[in-house]
């Protein structure tokens, strides 16, 4: 069982820090890191003019009272089975409950999947949404939709939820404000990207596996062989150099931006302020495997690390949920056992150590699946109807919202939709919702996607 | 009928006595016997006041329960709103005055917009006149604008001066009407030049240019306004290449400007090598034009570029972006064959109208022939606005839905020139017996395209053109409209979208936005660089040589001091630095590395300015910005800098193995045991295309001696100029 959530362990380091927690209030590896880096943020670059110094401070007050500081999204790239996961259909006839069965929860008379064990026991620290719908069926468009609250279109791509929230609110200096752990996001029509916000504020795709025993990440750690000396070296060598600036000064604003990003990439990889919240190493053995030793398990946990290092928003992408054929194995032997482990860890973690509280964690994929089976003994894209698991950053907690039809096959209380599940979170984090945005190519467009707050699940 | 409206624009000076018959003429409108017409005084009244802009009325629900449409574009529709709507109301036929029409914006009653309109106006009394009249709707007999015209087109105001640009509408019946009070004015920069209601236009402090934009049913025309910088300069030391440079010199008289000195050699060979072939110039080509003392050497280095075979790769991928050429859409076959199509063309050097041509009335197989896959892409939405945009260099994408809301551009000039490509098909190709699961495009003998709106059936006819047809394949009708010798759309869409390749900002900026109210910065040049390319028979290789023959292009990248005002550089003083696209950048490390990038599926030696399309995986072009192709705009290639770029460039494992690997340029430098000096030399020339001064050479040797091994110090070298930003710009 996973003890730790259930504060029966006493036997390990974790304990005792956790312990600590209850009396304290604050981990002791949250308060190392975590204050450490919020000390050494400033919130406001030098150079800010009073207005932006001001609306900054009152977007800081915004976010505070609403609670909501930082998300971490739990993605689940194809599609991840909604009868199989969280709305179980134990009654339907078989061809549509499938081979799992279900089991009991933390909540009563709630049930879910027989594979999510030690989730069933952490549902008081989420709410399932079981009323979702999403408008598409293919795979491309889904990333771009869910991620950004709007629909497709071919003609421009929308800026996803961590882009608005990096371009929005105040961030660490020392960190890149959205990370994006792993590939598994389909970038192919603009899905996690900026959009027309401009690259900017593109998420820092981490490729590497945290579950590696030689795991670093590309750009932020060193490459091998290069010594912090000689990069220092470099840099210096780099300043003496680089001196074509002084000839055309601030003519060119791309260079003066340029400066800019260099100025804090080099931040970021000398600092041993973003090495440390990569440091895996740094946890505890007991905790790395409670999260799951594996790569999901393991992003979890990082994502974990990541918000408390500064970072507002942390995409853990994880493959291979598209189950056209062997859904059932496939489910069983690799995909539920490493969802529960580490969303229940994830959940329990972030609860012990006063995280929840500013942290919204999202659960979804790209749409539900069909709830016939095929005859691959696979379920194939279903847009009538999916489940959201959401909660933290003062959504609440503990609840099952919504309701799905006797066979899953659509909602029969009003839709929740990825563009309420955005706005929602806007909400909660305090981005301004009545914002318009200039595209590049000069159209207006509102930050606000077409959906409403979930007014339902806040307070 | 709208085809026939053209906008006539002349530079003019109008006297006084002009003055007062102008308005003479506008107040005949208002003498009591004369009829007040909706369409054409009640409708631009609600323009001028702003009642029907997008904010207000004319927002997609209205407001407060009032919808007008956006702008005035449906007469029959705001007639009855106003009329009928609100169960009537909204007026009053007893007393005028008492209409809710007229107490709401003159503040008699609450009205959220505000303030609109004073009671002793021209616009209040028209209207009074017009609801005593009896509230005449919209008629047949309503007069049609044919043209609206501004006058002057550009007016020189010295710092605390005024001007006054006189509106002179011209119906098809052949009358006429000064709309002194009918025209609505704005200015684009209102910091530089400020204008009121009645086309008083004056100074406002700030120096450079404003189009002031007049606004009249649904045409706009604009007018420069130019404050300029400062006296104008002598240029008397100023000796013009050709006629770039002499319509900049009378640009520059105007605006009180003055040109940067010629860059340097060095400088002028990188350059022409990044803008023309993507690429950075061999070491030893630098050094030979270095040392090579004959006066035209410029000119022959050009020529020499523009015989290079990257050439065509460059500008084969360059198009392949614009024309949206990608194995996702087209499939991997489709897309080789229009890229292979692409490259012959500009290897070829293909006069660029009969490309055009060929693209658009292009039929058969995508596999087999490259233009048709212009067709397999999207449907007659996407070809009528890809047209428009890459060829014509208009957005036309507004007016699908709705007329655009400052231009003249109205939802049935879209219909219409969708009506061109309303006859396309699109089939499976075992339909003609052919397997392979290629795509057959063919021409039927029916199909017409209906306005959305009105469910008119509509004629082709082109952008700012009349209708023409041809009665087998009407796209055949459009293409000779567009390569017609007297027609320069396409001439000065190229003009434009070539300069701003090469200096980094159209003449009208941005590059694919021709329209009335975004005016180029040298009209006259944009006129005469079309011109040329028309009489060069769309030689575009001529265009460029042109282009980079100027002195203009080969001035320094510095500004003068009293060039900075000019921020955006508008008026190419000076050179503007351009940071290198994606494909370029990763091609410059590695050659300067001595590498090579292995992209999956394709032979070594593919360097990413030959690559068919953005499909080939490739974490440094993505994060550098390279475009999707999903849409036809400019604006999809991203050039924005971003930390990621610069984490990549520093501590990026691919740059560091490219830096340190074991074939590559560090590796033979140490392998030869080449002294310091040449090595240093070397990485110079081969990063940023020049010799390093004295001074450079004798810290990079010290840097290196200084390093625990030759190896180590080359390698820091290397990465140090990788990352400078003299490497990374083209200037």
């Amino acid at each position: 069982m996973f003890r730790f959530m259930h504060g029966a362990s006493r036997d390990c380091d974790g304990v005792s820090r956790r312990g600590f927690l209850r009396v304290g209030g604050l981990g002791l590896a949250g308060l190392s890191l975590a204050d450490l880096f919020r000390l050494e943020a400033h919130a406001v670059a030098p150079g800010a003019d009073t207005a932006t110094t001001a609306a900054t401070a009152t977007r800081v007050a915004k976010a505070t009272a609403a609670g909501a500081k930082n998300v971490i999204l739990l993605w689940m790239q194809g599609g991840a089975s909604h009868i199989d996961t969280l709305d179980p259909k134990p009654e339907a006839p078989a061809e549509i409950r499938g081979e799992f069965g279900v089991i009991d929860t933390a909540l009563p008379g709630v049930k879910v999947c027989e594979h999510l064990p030690m989730l069933a026991q952490h549902l008081d620290k989420l709410t399932i949404i079981r009323s979702g719908y999403s408008y598409n069926g293919g795979h491309g468009i889904a990333d771009a939709y869910m991620l950004s609250g709007w629909r497709f279109t071919p003609a421009t791509v929308y800026p996803s939820m961590g882009s608005v929230i990096a371009r929005e609110l105040p961030a660490d200096p020392g960190m890149p404000p959205y990370i994006q752990l792993g590939r598994y996001v389909d970038q192919k029509t603009g899905g996690g990207l900026a959009g027309y916000l401009g690259n900017e504020h593109n998420p820092f795709v981490m490729t590497s596996d945290p579950n590696s025993r030689k795991f670093s990440v590309d750009g932020i750690t060193l490459p091998g062989g290069l010594s912090a000396s000689r990069f220092d070296r470099r840099r210096r060598m780099l300043d003496h150099f680089d001196r074509w600036q002084e000839r055309v000064e601030s003519q060119v604003s791309d260079s003066t931006a340029m400066d800019r990003f260099y100025e804090k990439a080099f931040g970021v990889v000398t600092s041993p302020r973003a090495k440390r919240a990569f440091d895996l190493s740094e946890e505890d053995d007991n905790l790395r495997n409670q999260y799951g030793r594996n790569t999901f398990g393991q992003s979890c946990l990082l994502a974990r690390r990541l918000v408390e290092a500064g970072v507002r928003f942390v995409t853990v992408s994880s493959p291979g949920w598209d189950t056209h054929q062997q859904n059932f194995t496939s489910l069983k032997s690799r995909l539920l056992p490493r969802l529960d482990a580490g969303y229940a860890a994830l959940l329990a973690d972030l609860k012990a150590r006063g995280l929840l509280e500013q942290t919204i964690v999202v659960w979804m994929g790209d749409f539900g699946r069909t709830p016939k089976i095929n005859s691959a003994a696979g379920r194939d894209h279903w847009v009538g109807s999916m489940v959201f698991g959401i909660g933290g950053g003062g959504i609440r907690v503990g609840e099952v919202f919504g309701k799905s039809d006797r066979y899953a096959e659509q909602p029969v209380t009003p839709l929740v939709q990825a563009e309420d599940i955005t706005t929602t979170i806007y909400a909660q984090l305090g981005v301004p919702l009545d914002r318009y945005y200039t595209a590049p190519d000069g159209r207006p467009f509102p930050l606000r996607p077409a959906g409403r707050v979930l007014s339902e699940l806040i307070g | 009928m709208r085809a026939s409206i053209r906008i006539v624009a002349t530079v003019a000076l109008i006297g006084t006595a002009a003055c007062a018959s102008a308005n003479a003429a506008a107040d005949r409108t208002t003498t009591a016997g004369q009829p007040v017409s909706f369409a054409t005084d009640v409708q631009p009244i609600l323009t001028k006041q702003g009642c029907n802009q997008g904010a207000c009325h004319g927002a997609q629900h209205g407001k407060g329960n009032f919808k007008l449409s956006l702008r005035g574009f449906d007469d029959a529709a705001d007639y009855r709103e106003i009329v009928r709507g609100a169960f009537g109301r909204r007026i009053s036929a007893v007393d005028p005055r008492d209409s809710l029409l007229l107490r709401k914006p003159t503040l008699h009653m609450a009205h959220q917009g505000g303030r609109r309109l004073t009671e002793n106006s021209w616009a209040y009394q028209t209207l009074v006149k017009w609801l005593r009249q009896g509230a005449p709707g919209p008629a047949p007999s309503d007069r049609k604008l044919r043209q609206l015209v501004v006058e002057p087109t550009e007016i020189i105001l010295q710092p605390g001066g005024k001007a006054k640009v006189t509106a002179k509408a011209i119906y098809e019946d052949g009358s006429s009407e000064v709309l002194t009070e009918k025209a609505a004015f704005d200015s684009q920069a209102p910091m530089v030049a400020k204008v009121d209601a009645r086309g008083t236009i004056e100074a406002a402090g700030g120096l450079g240019e404003s189009a002031v934009m007049v606004r009249y049913l649904s045409s706009v025309v604009a007018t420069r306004v130019i404050v300029p910088y400062g006296p104008a300069p002598s240029l008397s030391s100023f000796r013009p290449n050709n006629i770039v440079d002499r319509l900049w010199a009378d640009t520059w008289r105007k605006v009180g400007l003055s040109p940067s000195p010629v860059c340097d050699d060095a400088e002028f060979f990188r350059r022409i090598h990044l803008n023309t072939l993507a690429t950075l110039p061999r070491p030893e080509d630098v050094r030979a034009f270095l040392a090579d003392p004959s006066a035209d050497k410029r000119d022959k280095a050009i020529d020499a570029v523009l015989r290079r075979p990257e050439y065509a790769s460059f500008w084969a991928h360059k198009w392949g972006d614009l024309l949206l050429n990608n194995s996702q859409t087209v499939g991997k076959k489709g897309m080789w064959s229009l890229h292979n199509w692409l490259r012959t063309s500009f290897r070829e050097n293909r006069p660029m109208d009969a490309m055009i041509t060929e693209l658009i009335t292009a039929i058969g197989s995508p596999y087999q022939n490259g233009p048709a896959n212009f067709y397999k892409i999207g449907t007659a939405d996407e070809w009528t606005e890809s047209t428009a945009q890459v060829f014509l260099g208009v957005r036309l994408q507004c007016a699908r839905c709705h007329n655009h809301p400052y231009e003249s551009l109205l939802q049935a000039d879209y219909y219409a020139m969708k009506a061109f490509f309303g006859r396309v098909g699109k089939k499976g190709s075992q339909d003609f017996g052919l397997a392979g699961g290629d795509t057959v495009i063919y021409i039927r003998d029916s199909g017409e395209v209906t306005h959305p709106r009105t469910g008119q059936v509509m004629k082709p006819r082109p952008i700012g053109g009349a209708p023409v047809d041809h009665p087998i394949d009407r796209r055949r009708a459009l293409a000779s409209w567009i390569s017609s010798r007297d027609n320069k759309s396409l001439a000065r869409n190229l003009a434009n979208r070539y300069w701003g390749y090469f200096f980094g900002r159209g003449l009208v900026n941005p590059i694919d936005d021709i329209r009335a109210t975004n005016p180029a910065s040298n009209p006259q040049l944009l006129d005469a660089l079309a011109d040329d390319l028309i009489q060069h028979n769309y030689d575009i290789k001529s265009l460029i040589r042109t282009i980079m023959r100027s002195k203009v292009y080969q001035f320094s990248a510095v500004a003068l001091p009293a060039s900075r005002a000019d921020v955006e550089n508008r008026y190419a003083t000076h050179y503007s630095p351009t940071r290198l696209g994606a494909e370029a950048l990763l091609d410059a490390v590695d050659f300067a590395c001595g590498t090579t990038e292995k992209f999956k599926g394709l032979p070594k030696g593919y360097r990413a300015i030959d690559l068919p399309d953005s499909e080939y995986t490739s974490e440094f072009l993505d994060t550098f910005g390279r475009p999707r192709r999903a849409v036809p705009c400019e604006c999809e290639r991203s050039e924005a800098p971003t930390m990621t770029q610069a984490l990549l460039m520093i501590s990026g494992g691919l740059l560091n193995r490219k830096v340190s690997d074991s074939a590559g340029r560090v590796a033979r430098l140490v392998k030869q045991k080449t002294p310091t000096a040449r090595a240093v030399e070397e990485l110079f020339l081969c990063t940023l295309s020049r010799l390093p001064t004295a001074a450079e050479s004798r810290e990079a040797i010290a840097e290196i001696q200084a390093a625990p091994s030759p190896k180590e110090g080359f390698e820091d070298m290397l990465w140090t100029l990788l990352n400078t930003r003299e490497f990374q710009f083209n200037h």
